[in-house]
C-alpha cells in the first residue's frame, strides 16, 4: 500500500507542478492550457488514488477522473494534431480528427455508464471485460495518434517534439499494457498498478524537456510559449528549499530519538526547535531572500529585455539627426525608454568640476548644481552604480553598505525622481540622469535594468562626449581662423606704420627731391591698397589668394628660368609635350611652390647632374614630372618625413613639401613622390585642366 | 673699388618699406630683394656689409620660415656679414632662433627710421671692426 501511496503522490505532485507552469505563461494559447489541463487532471487522477489508497473510497471519482484525464490528453494531442496538419496544409484530414475526437470522448461516456451500472470495489469495476476493453480502446487510441502526430511533425521541429511524444506515448502504451495483461489474467497485477504511478512521474520530466527545447513550438501559427513566472519560481525553489530541510530536520529528529538514549525526547525536542527557528531566520533574511532571487532570475530565466531591439532603438534614438531636439534631450530619452520612464534630466560636468543640469525631458527645469566632492558624485563615480531613490528610501543598507551616500536635498525635493543613472566615461562621471518615475516597470525593477541603464549610461557619456569634443575642434578651427586673421591684421598694419613713418623720416631731408616725392606717391598709394585688401579680409570677402586661369607651361618657362639665373647648378631642363593648357590657379603661389621643389632638385643633385621638368596630359590632368639624378630618398624617409611640416633635410625651415602637397590638393590635385637613394626622385604634379572642360562648356552653350 | 662703399642689402616683400628705406638710408649704397632667390642673387652679386632681412617672405608671408631660410643660407655664405632681423612677430622664440643661427640684431616692427638707423650703423661698424682684426 505504501509503494501505491508513495507511487501515485508523486505523479501527482509532478503533473500538479507541470501544470502550474504552465498556467503562469503569458501567452496562453490553445494548446498550451490544453497541455496545463492535462497535466492537472492527470494530477487530479493521481490525487485521488492515492487518497483511495490510504483512505479508500472515492471510487467513482478515481474512475471517471482516470477517463478525464485520458480525455484532456486527447484533447491535446487533436489540437496538436490540427495544428500539425495545418502547417502541412491537409485540411482534409481535419474532419477525421474532430471525428476521431468525438467518437473518442463517447467511448469515455460510455465508459462512464458501464462504470455507474457495476457496483463493488474499484478493482472489480475494472476487473469487467467490458470496462476493461474500453480502457484498453482508449490507450490504443493514444497511440495511434500519438504515432501520426509523430509522423505529421515537421522534420525541423521533431528534435524538440519527440520528446512529447516519447512522453505521452509512453504513458498510453504503459495502460496498453497494464489493461491487456488484466484482461488476459482477468485480474489487475498488482506490481504494475503500483509502478504506474512512477510511470507517470517519469513522463513529467521528458514533457519538461521538451519544453525547454521549444520554447516557441511553431506548429502552424500557435505554439506553445511557456513563460515561467519568476517568482512562482522563487516561492517553488524556496519551498523545495524547505522541504528539503523539512526532511533534513526529520531524519536528523530521527537519529537523535534512536541513539540519544534518556536524552532522547528532549534531545529531539531541542533539535527540532532550534532547526524550525533557524528556518524562520533563513526565511525571513531578506538578504537571503533576495540573492536567491537573483541567482533564479539570472540563471534560470530568459532576459528581460530583447536585447538586440534595445540596442538598435538606443543607437537609432542617438543617432538620428533632428534639429528640433537636442542630443542632451535625446540622451535622456535613450535611457528613459528603456523602462518607460515619463521624463528626465540631464547634469553634466562642467570645467569647474561641478555638474550642472544641462537638459529637461518632459521634466520641470532644476537648477540645483552639485560638487563633485560630495558623497552622491562620489558614489555614483566609485560605485558606478544606478541608485533606486525609491529603494534607498525604504533600504538605503542597499547602498550604505557599498560607501557613503547621502542623497542631496534638491533630489531629494525632486518627487517624481525615481532612478540615478551615471554616464561614466572611462572611470570618470561625464554627468549623470534623474529619470522619473515609471508607471510599469517600477515594482519588477531589478539587476537586468541596472546594467542594461548603466550600459547605455556609458554609451550615451561617449556621445555626448564625442559631441562636445567635435563642437570643441570647431571652435578650436574658427578661433584659430581669428588668430590668423589678426595675425595677418598686425603684420600689414606695421608694415603701413612703418612705411608712412618712414616716408614722414625721409620728407625732411628728401622733401624738395621730385624723384623722392614720386616715390612717396607710390608708397602711400601702396598702403591705400594695403589698407583695401586688408578690409575686404577683414569683411571676408576674399579668404586666401585669387584663382585665375593661364597657360602652365608659360609659367613652367618662367620658373625655370628663374631657377637657372640662381647660380645653382645643374640647371633644370623643360620639355614641354602639349601646347598650351590651362590650369586654375593662383600665378605667383604655384610659382613659387614649383621653385621649391625644383631648388630641392637642385640641392639634392651633383653639380655635372640632371634635372629635367616633364609637362604632359593625362586624364583631364596636367601631369608635371620634376626628375632628378640626386642622391634620392629612401621609403622611410618619404613615408614618416616627407609629407610632414617642418620637416627638411636641409636643417632649415624653408616651406617644406607639406605645404606645396597642400596647396596642390587644394586645386584638386596630388603629388607624388617616387624616389630611390642613390639614384633620384621624381616629384610628380597632377593639376586638374581647365581647357576641356571650357571647351565642352562652350560648345554645350553654342548649340 | 665697392670694398671701401657701405652696402646694405634689404630684404623685404613690401615694396613701399624697401622704396622708403632706400632713401632713408641715402649714405648707403642700397640693394633691395623681395624673395629668396632674388635676395641670394643679389648677395652673392654685391658682398653687402650689412643686411635687413624681413622675416614674413614669401611664399610664407605670415610666417617666418623663410626668412630664416634665408638667414641660414646668407650666414653660411658670408659668416662675416652682419643681418637685421626685422619682424613683426615679437615672439622671443624668434629672437632667439635669430640670434642662435648668428643675427645681429632683432628689430621687432613697426619699423622707425632713426631706430633702425643706429642698429644699421652700429652693425656697419661692427663689421669694420671684424675685417680689421682680420
Amino acid at each position: 500500500m505504501i509503494i501505491e501511496v508513495l507511487s501515485f503522490a508523486v505523479a501527482s505532485v509532478l503533473f500538479c507542478l507541470l501544470g502550474l507552469v504552465l498556467f503562469t505563461g503569458q501567452r496562453n494559447n490553445l494548446p498550451k492550457r490544453m497541455l496545463a489541463i492535462s497535466a492537472l487532471a492527470s494530477a487530479a487522477w493521481a490525487g485521488s488514488v492515492t487518497y483511495q489508497a490510504i483512505y479508500g473510497g472515492l471510487i467513482s471519482l478515481t474512475l471517471s477522473l482516470e477517463l478525464l484525464r485520458s480525455l484532456a490528453w486527447f484533447a491535446f494531442l487533436l489540437v496538436m494534431l490540427r495544428t500539425a496538419y495545418n502547417s502541412t496544409d491537409n485540411v482534409s484530414k481535419r474532419f477525421r480528427i474532430t471525428f476521431a475526437g468525438v467518437s473518442l470522448f463517447i467511448i469515455g461516456l460510455i465508459m462512464l455508464a458501464i462504470y455507474r451500472l457495476s457496483g463493488g470495489s474499484f478493482f472489480e469495476v475494472i476487473a469487467g471485460n467490458d470496462v476493461l476493453a474500453g480502457y484498453l480502446l482508449i490507450s490504443v487510441g493514444g497511440l495511434v495518434i500519438t504515432e501520426q502526430l509523430y509522423r505529421n511533425t515537421p522534420e525541423d521541429h521533431r528534435w524538440a517534439l519527440k520528446y512529447f511524444w516519447l512522453a505521452i506515448g509512453s504513458m498510453f502504451a504503459y495502460d496498453f499494457y497494464l489493461y491487456s495483461d488484466a484482461l488476459l489474467f482477468q485480474r489487475i497485477d498488482n506490481e504494475l498498478w503500483n509502478a504506474r504511478g512512477f510511470i507517470h512521474a517519469m513522463v513529467v520530466p521528458l514533457i519538461g524537456v521538451a519544453i525547454k527545447r521549444e520554447m516557441q513550438w511553431s506548429l502552424g501559427k500557435s505554439s506553445i510559449d511557456v513563460f515561467i513566472s519568476r517568482r512562482i519560481v522563487f516561492h517553488t525553489t524556496t519551498l523545495l528549499a524547505i522541504g528539503i530541510y523539512m526532511i533534513l530536520i526529520g531524519f536528523g529528529g530521527y537519529y537523535v530519538r534512536e541513539y540519544g538514549g534518556d536524552w532522547g525526547e528532549i534531545a529531539q525536542a531541542t533539535f527540532m526547535f532550534g532547526a524550525v527557528v533557524t528556518l524562520f531566520v533563513l526565511i525571513f533574511s531578506g538578504k537571503l531572500r533576495s540573492r536567491v532571487k537573483v541567482l533564479i532570475d539570472k540563471h534560470f530565466f530568459h532576459y528581460k529585455y530583447d536585447y538586440r531591439e534595445e540596442w538598435l532603438r538606443i543607437i537609432r534614438t542617438l543617432s538620428v539627426n533632428s534639429d528640433s531636439e537636442r542630443l542632451h534631450e535625446r540622451a535622456i530619452r535613450s535611457l528613459a525608454q528603456i523602462i518607460d520612464s515619463p521624463g528626465g534630466v540631464l547634469w553634466l560636468k562642467r570645467e569647474t568640476g561641478r555638474y550642472e543640469p544641462e537638459s529637461w525631458w518632459n521634466m520641470d527645469s532644476i537648477k540645483s548644481r552639485e560638487n563633485e566632492d560630495s558623497s552622491f558624485i562620489r558614489f555614483l563615480e566609485e560605485q558606478q552604480f544606478v541608485i533606486n531613490l525609491d529603494e534607498f528610501r525604504t533600504d538605503p543598507e542597499v547602498y550604505t553598505r557599498l560607501a557613503i551616500l547621502e542623497i542631496p536635498d534638491w533630489l531629494k525635493v525632486i518627487k517624481k525622481a525615481w532612478l540615478v543613472i551615471p554616464l561614466m566615461l572611462k572611470d570618470e562621471l561625464h554627468g549623470f540622469v534623474v529619470l522619473a518615475h515609471s508607471p510599469s516597470h517600477h515594482r519588477y525593477f531589478n539587476w537586468e535594468d541596472t546594467d542594461l541603464l548603466k550600459t547605455v549610461g556609458r554609451q550615451v557619456a561617449s556621445h555626448i562626449a564625442q559631441n562636445s569634443s567635435a563642437r570643441a575642434l570647431i571652435n578650436a578651427r574658427r578661433f584659430e581662423e581669428i588668430n590668423r586673421l589678426s595675425a595677418f591684421i598686425v603684420h600689414d598694419l606695421k608694415n603701413m606704420i612703418g612705411q608712412l613713418s618712414l616716408v614722414v623720416s625721409n620728407a625732411a631731408k628728401h622733401k624738395n627731391n621730385p624723384l623722392f616725392i614720386e616715390d612717396a606717391v607710390t608708397t602711400v598709394e601702396n598702403s591705400v591698397q594695403k589698407m583695401n585688401k586688408l578690409l575686404s579680409r577683414v569683411k571676408g570677402e576674399v579668404p586666401g589668394d585669387s584663382l585665375v586661369s593661364f597657360d602652365f607651361c608659360s609659367l613652367l618657362e618662367d620658373v625655370v628660368r628663374a631657377r637657372s639665373k640662381a647660380g645653382i647648378l645643374p640647371i633644370p631642363v623643360l620639355k614641354c609635350r602639349v601646347g598650351p593648357i590651362n590650369i586654375s590657379a593662383d600665378n605667383d603661389r604655384m610659382a613659387a611652390n614649383l621653385g621649391h621643389i625644383l631648388e630641392n632638385a637642385q640641392d639634392a643633385t651633383n653639380e655635372d647632374g640632371h634635372i629635367t621638368v616633364t609637362l604632359d596630359t593625362r586624364d583631364g590632368f596636367a601631369v608635371l614630372e620634376i626628375e632628378d639624378t640626386g642622391c634620392g630618398m629612401d621609403e622611410k624617409f618619404i613615408k614618416e618625413r616627407l609629407f610632414q611640416p617642418f620637416e627638411s633635410t636641409k636643417g632649415t625651415m624653408g616651406i617644406g613639401v607639406f605645404q606645396v602637397r597642400e596647396y596642390v590638393q587644394k586645386l584638386g590635385g596630388e603629388l607624388e613622390v617616387e624616389s630611390e637613394p642613390g639614384k633620384g626622385t621624381i616629384f610628380r604634379m597632377l593639376i586638374p585642366l581647365l581647357s576641356d572642360s571650357n571647351v565642352t562648356q562652350s560648345t554645350m552653350s553654342s548649340a | 673699388m665697392i670694398e671701401t662703399s657701405k652696402r646694405l642689402l634689404i630684404i623685404d616683400d613690401d615694396a613701399g618699406i624697401r622704396s622708403q628705406l632706400k632713401w632713408g638710408f641715402d649714405d648707403f649704397d642700397v640693394y633691395t630683394a623681395d624673395n629668396r632667390a632674388n635676395a641670394i642673387s643679389q648677395f652673392k652679386q654685391y658682398h653687402p656689409s650689412v643686411v635687413t632681412l624681413d622675416l614674413g617672405l614669401p611664399p610664407d608671408e605670415e610666417g617666418e620660415s623663410e626668412g630664416f631660410a634665408i638667414l641660414y643660407q646668407l650666414i653660411s655664405l658670408a659668416p662675416e656679414t652682419k643681418i637685421i632681423i626685422v619682424s613683426g612677430s615679437e615672439s622671443p622664440i624668434n629672437a632667439d632662433k635669430a640670434a642662435s643661427l648668428g643675427a645681429f640684431h632683432y628689430y621687432p616692427k613697426p619699423i622707425n627710421l632713426e631706430q633702425l638707423k643706429q642698429i644699421v650703423e652700429k652693425a656697419y661698424q661692427a663689421y669694420l671692426m671684424a675685417k680689421c682684426k682680420k
